[in-house]
């Protein structure tokens, strides 16, 4: 048991790489926070185009959700890393796991939103345009804050799933928390730098489990089982 | 344009790092099984647990689903393959991948299962326990069934990020699909096998992303 | 006709948290009689009922089925007595994957372990009782409310219960489709089964009841046959009530 404490939780090694592990906290957090603004927004802008129903920019809305949805975000992250110096685009570690987290969660969000949509009775945007508001004022005001509302619980979960991902950075040298501690742990032969890494995991998004319970006994509460 | 070409879509890398990329893909194919089935076992276990009238069952099963949710996937891979031989257990990465994905697969599952049984009201447990049915016999024969109709996209839209996570393994190289492209582009130094692997992911996945749309719209309908 | 008491409630009891729901409740059911609970909602009735097969849980007291106390004994004793003690639903509760046939198969199968051809057999007996042997095949979905309700006797019936609880069998229906349930019952009762019935249906209870049961804040108020209690009622609470339901 103490050989097992010593492995894994050695305060001398926890005390040394500290440090590291809190900067790649910290490179996790303001990435999942870009990604978090960047997906959801383009999400819902989409979402909200796709109500106009021009043919067209549908089916190129389908099309992304679609691809973005089924492709493993490491497959993108390895191609627009490695690819694309090939063509003479050089993109940074983090700005590619930006781009690739972002556009998962655009695509994930752009679903939930319209599905948020499709639930909003035809009769509420009769109601909004025979009393003047307009198509884009019906979006707005009656439509959007109705699917929003239905949206939160699923996009809090798909949100906690991608911004999570931001692990998969360690695989192109972002330094973020998992390289850290990999480094950390082959530099010291220890594994407490991976238990510092579970924890840090934990301690960032422990808050974010608790919201989507929270959200879901909500709605399960709403929904009056 | 044609630099472009050739470093994304050339046919003739494609096809000779196809036969690699096959052997990949069959990796990729069991490692699939092996964890979907897994997890959809493990995840009812939980799911059950944790709708237990029994404090001592319901309780770990809520610190199982809470902790496995908020642990990236990797992190828990990593932990596994690289920590555990520190405590002197050696492990093969095919098992560190299936320990890992099946620790987190079944709490995502096991949430699905719960809304599913949640869903499935009371006065059917009622009926059946009024005609003498056990518990289990009405978990089983009367109660599972519905709840696993009312919850089916939900299963399996989880059942496709089980199929994307398994390319994560690629890290521990095993040699699955990802592991397979990503070793002919470096021999290659051409990101075409790359873009034939997103190609083979979204030949098998975007049907059934397209079937759980279609499906959710009914629901919503 | 024998009066052997089929089924007995002694000082039965049960509250919800603070909530005294039955205070003290004394009743005996004589074999093939019908006897007809009313009384104002939330008098305790359905709990009453719900409590006969210990799907509510009784705070005190016993309920006693054919001698035996099914307030003692394990849980298997307790599945084993629930297939003694026939329930129907205001909510019907088919189940909603299963044809019809399948629904009335089930519990004889998984409960009382006869044989699937043994089951259909007697499955298609019960349906062609209540008249709709030609349905088996069907979805509950695709029957009206009074088909399924129908249905859920005959699922209850194929196991031969000694004794029959009716919860509010027809509030959920259509009028028109009341009939055809209530006819079923009376069926019942020619044939002598032993039934418990809350309803509001107070012309079913002055043709068919051998007695009526008039509850009123967890106790029985009043009981006695469908002429006493509809024609000469004695407590002023029974009185107000039939007035209000009657009018």
């Amino acid at each position: 048991m103490a050989n097992f404490l010593t492995t894994f939780f050695n305060p001398d090694v926890m005390a040394r790489y500290l440090p590291d592990v809190l900067s790649g906290m910290l490179v996790a957090v303001w990435i999942g926070l870009a990604v978090v603004v960047a997906g959801v927004l383009t999400g819902l802008a989409l979402a909200c185009l796709r109500t106009y129903r021009i043919w067209i920019c549908n089916i190129l809305i389908v099309c992304f959700a679609d691809i973005f949805r089924a492709l493993p975000p490491l497959v993108l992250i390895l191609l627009l890393y490695f690819g694309l110096p090939g063509v003479g685009v050089r993109l940074s570690g983090p700005m590619v796991l930006f781009i690739v987290l972002s556009l998962t969660l655009a695509a994930f969000a752009e679903e939930i939103f319209w599905a948020g949509f499709l639930s909003v009775d035809r009769g509420q945007w009769e109601a909004g345009i025979s009393t003047g508001l307009g198509f884009g004022g019906t979006l707005l005001y009656v439509a959007l804050p109705q699917a929003v509302r239905l949206a939160i619980p699923p996009l809090v979960n798909r949100v906690l799933a991608i911004t999570k991902m931001t692990a998969l950075g360690s695989v192109i040298g972002v330094s973020e928390i998992l390289s850290a501690a990999t480094t950390a742990q082959s530099f010291s032969g220890s594994a407490t730098p991976l238990s510092l890494a579970a924890i840090a995991y934990l301690v960032l998004f422990m808050p974010l489990v608790f919201a989507a319970r929270l959200f879901e006994r909500r709605r399960d509460q709403n929904q009056g089982r | 344009m044609q630099n472009l070409i050739d470093q994304f879509f050339n046919l003739s890398i494609m096809a000779k790092s196809l036969p690699l990329m096959l052997s990949g893909l069959w990796m990729t194919a069991r490692l699939c099984a092996a964890v979907i089935l897994l997890g959809l076992a493990g995840g009812l276990l939980v799911a059950l647990a944790n709708l237990s009238p029994r404090r001592w069952l319901r309780l770990p099963s809520i610190v199982f689903t809470d902790i496995f949710r908020a642990l990236p996937p990797l992190v828990l891979l990593i932990f596994i393959y690289s920590g555990l031989p520190f405590a002197g257990i050696e492990i093969s990465p095919f098992a560190a991948v299936a320990l890992a994905f099946l620790l987190n697969n079944s709490a995502y599952y096991a949430e699905v299962y719960r809304a599913g049984i949640l869903s499935v009201g009371k006065g059917q447990w009622e009926a059946a326990r009024s005609t003498g049915l056990s518990q289990t016999q009405t978990l089983i024969s009367v109660v599972l069934p519905q709840a696993i109709r009312n919850v089916l996209p939900d299963l399996l839209s989880n059942t496709v990020e089980v199929v994307k996570l398994t390319s994560l393994a690629s890290v521990v190289s095993l040699s699955e699909l990802l592991y397979a492209a990503n070793m002919a582009r470096s021999i290659t130094y051409n990101a075409s096998p790359l873009v034939l692997a997103a190609l083979i992911y979204l030949v098998i996945l975007w049907p059934v992303v397209r079937l759980v749309s279609r499906f959710q719209r009914r629901l919503a309908a | 006709m024998t009066n052997r008491p089929m089924l007995e409630i002694v000082s039965l009891q049960k509250r919800f948290g603070d909530t005294v729901v039955l205070r003290d409740i004394n009743l005996k059911v004589a074999q093939g009689d019908l006897v007809f609970i009313i009384g104002p909602s939330g008098s305790g009735k359905s709990t009453m009922l719900r409590c006969c097969n210990r799907l509510e849980e009784p705070s005190g007291g016993d309920i006693i089925v054919d001698g035996r106390n099914i307030m003692s004994g394990t849980s298997r004793d307790l599945d084993r007595m629930r297939l003694k003690v026939g329930m129907v639903f205001q909510g019907f509760h088919l189940y909603p994957h299963m044809s019809v046939v399948k629904n009335v198969m089930l519990a004889q199968c998984k409960a009382l372990g006869r044989s699937a051809e043994e089951a259909r057999a007697r499955a298609m007996d019960m349906l062609d009782r209540v008249g709709l042997a030609h349905k088996a095949s069907a979805m509950p979905a695709e029957l009206s409310g009074g088909q399924q309700q129908r249905v859920a006797i005959a699922r209850a019936l194929a196991l031969d219960p000694l004794v029959m609880l009716f919860d509010e069998p027809t509030s959920a229906l259509d009028p028109e489709l009341v009939g055809s349930v209530l006819s079923v019952m009376k069926d019942l009762k020619a044939k002598g089964m032993t039934m418990l019935v809350v309803s509001h249906e107070m012309g079913f209870a002055r043709e068919t009841a051998d007695r009526v049961v008039f509850m009123d804040g967890g106790l029985v108020v009043e009981e006695g046959s469908p002429e006493e209690i509809f024609g000469a009622p004695k407590a002023d609470r029974t009185r107000a009530f039939l007035s209000r339901v009657t009018r």
